[in-house]
């Protein structure tokens, strides 16, 4: 995987240089708090409801073993001993004392970790297909293009101060694993016959409280001119981006607000106008960024798997192919009951880097469901894996499934929250509690907001459940229908919201009628497609 | 806010929002010395843009932020293309060397411009 060049680093330690001298000047009086904040924000410091949080960039979602190891020791040194991993493949901790962040962030950087630009009005971390590299379709592997979007948009001098946030996801395989239609930008690489490498071009996506799905604004653009066209993207919208109210002041407004034409307008003008050659990507480039992502791998004979049947299910639930003969991608489910989605101990932190160290070539991927994957791991190897993973409560088979729910922090950490998050993930393990059930119910996304701001991706689940407050109560909004890959869809509201105790009952009620009423081979989402969301609605409030 | 042009003229012009993305703008300020803009709070950036667009397309006059551009933001403005920049006076006895260059090095291309300002004869 990528390793810091001396650049690189010498940017990550003089950033914890600048950082520790503005936390002193705030904590000296001498630094306004409305100064202060966008300072703290772009590098991921949030005030939250008990402590401050800090979130860490995990770029494109890789990490090393030796990376996984140090954040344990965070964990264990400067928090309460755990890790919460994010929707956009981030890491959080959730209880640092305010003073010790400069140090934490010190500690960071010896391990090429930052938590620059992971909030604020800025480019975030980009995000990508979690199974990059793995997969045999790939035009490229996408962190190459994330990586170099990565170093583009650290301390941008235009792009520090945007109107908004700013997100930008990648792939590079006709499957979308990002969910590119739902952010700001979202880039498909494709092979291309006349310029070898293409990307197609999405603005506008994003979910929030004016969810919207991207437009494909321009198709077809040669690779090595991506770092001009976002430039392009990102003038417009710095210059055209409302400010006065922070509600419409994402591109996806801008784009609608312009029309879709007239956006692309401005942008292709933009790109004619003020085209940088030092900005063009060159062969060499790509090559090399290549080079440093490459695993190499000797293909192995494939293994029969006549282990047990707990060896089996979590074999087909919670491996996937990988590209290079007798490899399999191994998914580690962190929606166990009894912990919070995306929740790792210091402990397991810790097992994780030992077992990537010794099955997967030092490597983690985090997903944007909050799972973690080690990517490369010898069909030989399983068993023993699997036995590691089992001592340490990582081998729960629910990957896909009701169980596997996503969830924001909620009530009980979020200070923007209106409503728990966390209690509905648990009761979904209440509930759903015999696997074979759940095998049975097949791919079914649950995912959970506690608030507007969509944080648990609400929209783009099968069932969506959002926390809204009523006469100082949480009741929740349930959606059906949405989904983040190709043919991406926004969940429909299905009635009225209800309280927290209904919402199990009529998740329940609407898998009952799922199981009763579907068609041979036909999943959960399907069947909301075929029998509309009014049918369902009759059903689902009948007996509330 | 105020452009100043070679004659010592003021312009009606007040950038950034005058400057429309969807245009090129030398054709308005191509000849004017110097240019003012206004950062409306510590977190509008606008004019980082502005300025940055400005010297892509050539301009070579001077370009001034003033507003809470605040120290924090400053090497985001110089690099942004600004000449001047305003600060406040507690700002002004806070200054440091690395406010105006925090960081060894950058990934972007600098922004300067690529012609001298013409000045009128």
């Amino acid at each position: 995987m990528y390793k810091y060049n001396p650049i690189d680093q010498a940017i990550v330690d003089a950033r914890v240089s600048q950082f520790s001298e503005q936390m002193t000047r705030y904590l000296a009086g001498e630094l306004p708090e409305e100064q202060f904040m966008p300072l703290r924000l772009q590098n991921g410091l949030y005030i939250q409801r008990h402590a401050p949080m800090l979130r860490v960039a995990i770029p494109y979602g890789t990490l090393a073993g030796y990376q996984l190891r140090h954040l344990a020791q965070i964990a264990r040194k400067y928090d309460r001993g755990y890790g919460h991993f994010t929707t956009r493949q981030n890491i959080q901790f959730n209880w640092l004392a305010l003073e010790q962040v400069p140090e934490v962030l010190g500690e960071l950087a010896t391990v090429q970790m930052h938590a620059i630009q992971t909030s604020g009005a800025c480019v975030r971390n980009t995000t990508t297909d979690p199974l990059a590299g793995t997969v045999a379709d790939e035009a490229i592997d996408p962190r190459v293009v994330c990586e170099l979007i990565r170093q583009w948009s650290t301390f941008h001098p235009e792009f520090a101060y945007l109107p908004r946030k700013f997100k930008i996801a990648v792939v590079a395989t006709e499957e979308d694993r990002a969910a590119i239609e739902v952010h700001d930008v979202g880039i498909r690489i494709k092979k291309h016959v006349i310029h070898g490498l293409a990307f197609d071009l999405w603005v506008g996506g994003g979910l929030g409280r004016t969810p919207l799905l991207g437009h494909r604004l321009l198709a077809d653009l040669p690779l090595d001119e991506l770092r001009n066209w976002l430039t392009a993207v990102l003038r417009v919208y710095n210059l055209a981006g409302r400010r006065d109210n922070k509600y419409k002041a994402r591109i996806k407004i801008l784009v609608n607000a312009m029309g879709v034409e007239a956006f692309r307008e401005a942008v292709t003008h933009r790109y004619l106008t003020d085209h940088d050659s030092d900005l063009k990507i060159s062969a060499e480039t790509l090559e090399d960024l290549g080079d440093s992502f490459s695993c190499k791998l000797e293909p192995q004979p494939i293994e029969g798997h006549q282990g047990s049947l707990d060896f089996q299910r979590w074999y087909r639930q919670n491996t996937k192919p990988h590209r290079i003969m007798g490899y399999r991608s191994v998914f580690l489910s962190l929606k166990r009951p009894g912990t919070a989605p995306g929740d790792v101990t210091a402990l397991q932190m810790d097992v994780i880097a030992d077992l990537a160290d010794r099955f997967s070539q030092s490597e983690i991927r985090t997903t944007h469901d909050q799972n973690l994957i080690l990517p490369h791991v010898a069909e030989s190897d399983l068993k023993e894996l699997l036995q590691c993973l089992s001592a340490h409560d990582l081998a729960h088979p629910n990957l896909g499934l009701i169980s596997d729910s996503i969830a924001c922090p909620g009530l009980d950490f979020c200070s923007l929250a209106n409503a728990p998050s966390l209690s509905l993930a648990e009761a979904l393990h209440e509930t759903f509690d015999d696997l074979d059930e759940q095998v049975d119910i097949g791919p079914l996304e649950v995912k959970i907001s506690g608030c507007m701001n969509a944080c648990g991706h609400h929209h783009i689940a099968h069932i969506g459940i959002l926390g809204v407050e009523k006469k100082g109560q949480p009741w929740y909004q349930i959606t059906l229908g949405g989904r983040d890959q190709q043919g991406a869809a926004l969940g429909k509201r299905l009635g009225p919201a209800v309280p927290h105790d209904d919402v199990l009952p009529l998740i329940k009620r609407l898998v009952d009628t799922y199981l009763e009423e579907r068609q041979p081979g036909e999943y959960f989402v399907g069947f909301v497609d075929r029998l509309g969301v009014d049918y369902l609605k009759e059903i689902s409030y009948a007996t509330h | 806010m105020p452009l100043i042009n070679s004659q010592g003229a003021v312009t009606a012009l007040s950038p950034p929002d005058a400057l429309d993305p969807t245009q090129s703008d030398m054709t308005s300020v191509g000849d004017v010395l110097m240019i003012a803009f206004a950062f409306d709070s510590p977190v509008d950036g606008k004019a980082f843009s502005a300025a940055a667009l400005l010297r892509a397309e050539g301009y070579g006059g001077t370009l001034i932020g003033v507003g809470p551009v605040g120290l924090d933001r400053l090497a985001y403005g110089f690099r942004a293309g600004f000449d001047v920049l305003e600060l406040t006076d507690d700002e002004w006895q806070q200054l440091q060397p690395h406010h105006l260059s925090p960081f060894p090095h950058h990934y972007q291309p600098e922004t300067r411009p690529s012609q001298p300002l013409k000045k009128s004869a």
